[in-house]
């Protein structure tokens, strides 16, 4: 995945960050954004590839303010002191695919995916973002592993029962 | 994040997926019925798994039967409705908030694999 390299609100560069990652860094449309291949630091909104970030909040001309900024702070007014905070996303969990596969596949692999689930929570209070989103992802991967084996046994298993 | 319309296909898939379910387990008892799957853990090893005995309690539950359910596999019993909590928590509205906070937190996830791991040692040793 492609790495980028963005100023945070105290201008210190951060980075590599993973694209999908970036959701979670408090990137704001005016942040300073630079990866390989590009000639100059970029403002994060002029950057195609990373439209997704600012999707959900288009670039206002000062009517609704983004969320999380302090009353009165526009895009084009920087630092806003409330970039600091912690991202409003919360990665999920997947639970529902965790308990589905504990409870329907017959196989214990599911519980690794509660596992990172629990791990998504407690990464998340201790303020690793980073940590949350790669639990997050792990607990995913797992739950569909659990249920890709769980499909197939249990194909495997009607058909076992209809011969026998 | 989602956009409204792919949560509502979301919703939609599941619910049609949840009464298929339970008109099958209502109608069929995997009890008496030979095509029904069954535990590929049980057929390997000889021992039950922690799910064992699910579709059938599941037909008991459905047909309002809690003691043969409880008998078939208390486990079950109790992770259904904890599932269904778990699912209300993804509501986007202050209920759904409310249940998320309790229902998927450390804690609850915690004794859930805890039950799971000596529901799974429990029956294979005491009811072998």
């Amino acid at each position: 995945m492609k790495q980028f390299y963005y100023v945070n609100s105290q201008g210190q560069r951060v980075g590599p960050v993973e694209k999908n990652q970036l959701a979670y860094a408090g990137i704001q449309p005016d942040t300073l954004v630079w990866s390989e291949g590009m000639p100059n630091w970029m403002r994060a909104a002029d950057i195609v590839e990373l439209s997704f970030l600012f999707n959900a909040y288009p670039p206002s001309q000062g009517q609704a303010p983004m969320p999380g900024a302090a009353p009165g702070w526009n895009p084009g007014m920087a630092p806003n002191p409330y970039q600091q905070q912690p991202p409003m996303v919360k990665p999920s969990s997947w639970l529902w695919l965790g308990i589905c596969t504990t409870l329907l596949c017959c196989l214990p692999l599911g519980i690794v995916s509660l596992v990172y689930a629990l791990k998504v929570d407690s990464s998340w209070n201790a303020g690793d973002y980073n940590g949350a989103v790669s639990n997050s992802e792990k607990a995913k991967m797992w739950g569909f592993i659990s249920a890709g084996i769980g499909f197939v046994c249990t194909i495997l298993a009607f058909i076992g029962g209809l011969l026998g | 994040m989602d956009s409204p319309h792919s949560r509502h296909i979301k919703i939609i898939i599941i619910a049609v997926i949840c009464v298929a379910a339970i008109i099958l387990y209502y109608f069929f008892n995997p009890a008496a019925c030979t095509w029904m799957p069954h535990c590929p853990v049980k057929q390997l090893t000889g021992y039950d798994c922690p799910s064992c005995g699910s579709q059938r309690a599941f037909h008991a539950l459905l047909h309002g039967n809690l003691t043969d359910a409880v008998m078939y596999n208390p486990f079950l019993v109790i992770s259904l409705p904890y599932f269904i909590c778990v699912v209300l928590g993804y509501m986007k509205n202050g209920f759904g908030r409310m249940m998320k906070q309790i229902f998927h937190s450390k804690v609850s996830i915690t004794v859930y694999i805890v039950l799971f791991f000596a529901w799974w040692i429990i029956r294979n040793i005491a009811f072998a």
